[in-house]
């Protein structure tokens, strides 16, 4: 079973802000921070899932995300970090 | 404000892998550990072309032991001394093992056991050489 879209190209989401010690696919810098879904890449395996031989696992949606490098880093540059991550660790950012 | 101290300003620095200092410069440092990225080509070494087949054998494409993930997982278990002070191949050597034993491929004292006859092999043939 897989879960659904739920977020859309062009909307601002925040990566959640979790430390769970299992293994998971989202980098500590980027915890907290906000970017922008540029493109959904579809269901995957869960690799927090297969990373245990769990093959009871769904899949779930992964998502391309845009950040800016003066957002995670400070400064000015003018460069951007993409990071493919999975809807459970996103949630929609306040406006 | 350094590296450092936004790790201490931080309540959850302690579950931050080895794996995952991306931006943690300092930390690096302190560990002794070369952040700078080379620009030169690398040959594979014969053991890491020996580590390349074994992971592929003993993955999806072979045998199905094991998968990336969990290979990352297994390395993402290691504290951060081997972590930092292992190279990639040797990661993934200390990973393969790892999932090998928690998979029954071979028991701990199987593994240990042909480490130490490796090691005396080894001793052997660096003898005959300088005798």
């Amino acid at each position: 079973m897989s879960e659904t879209q739920e977020f859309t190209i062009g909307q601002m989401v925040l990566v959640k802000r979790l430390w769970p010690t299992n293994h998971h696919r989202v980098p500590y810098y980027l915890k907290g921070k906000v970017g922008q879904v540029a493109t959904c890449l579809g269901p995957v395996d869960n690799p927090e899932l297969t990373a245990y031989f769990n093959k009871s696992s769904g899949q779930h949606i992964l998502y391309r995300v845009r950040f800016t490098h003066a957002h995670l880093w400070g400064g000015n540059q003018i460069d951007e970090i993409y990071a493919d991550l999975a809807g459970k660790w996103l949630c929609k950012a306040e406006g | 404000m350094t590296d450092d101290k936004q790790a201490k300003s931080h309540t959850h620095v302690e579950t931050r892998g080895a794996h995952d200092l991306g931006g943690f410069l300092n930390h690096l440092l302190a560990h002794g550990i070369d952040a700078r990225i080379s620009r030169e080509e690398m040959p594979k070494t014969p053991y890491e072309e020996r580590a390349d087949a074994m992971l592929l054998l003993l993955s999806n494409a072979g045998k199905g032991f094991l998968n990336i993930h969990a290979m990352r997982r297994a390395s993402e278990q290691f504290t951060h001394e081997d972590y930092l002070k292992l190279s990639y191949y040797d990661r993934w050597l200390k990973a393969m093992a790892a999932l090998c034993i928690e998979t029954g491929v071979f028991s701990d004292h199987e593994w240990q056991a042909k480490k130490q006859q490796v090691i005396l092999q080894n001793k052997a043939a660096q003898k005959r050489i300088s005798d």
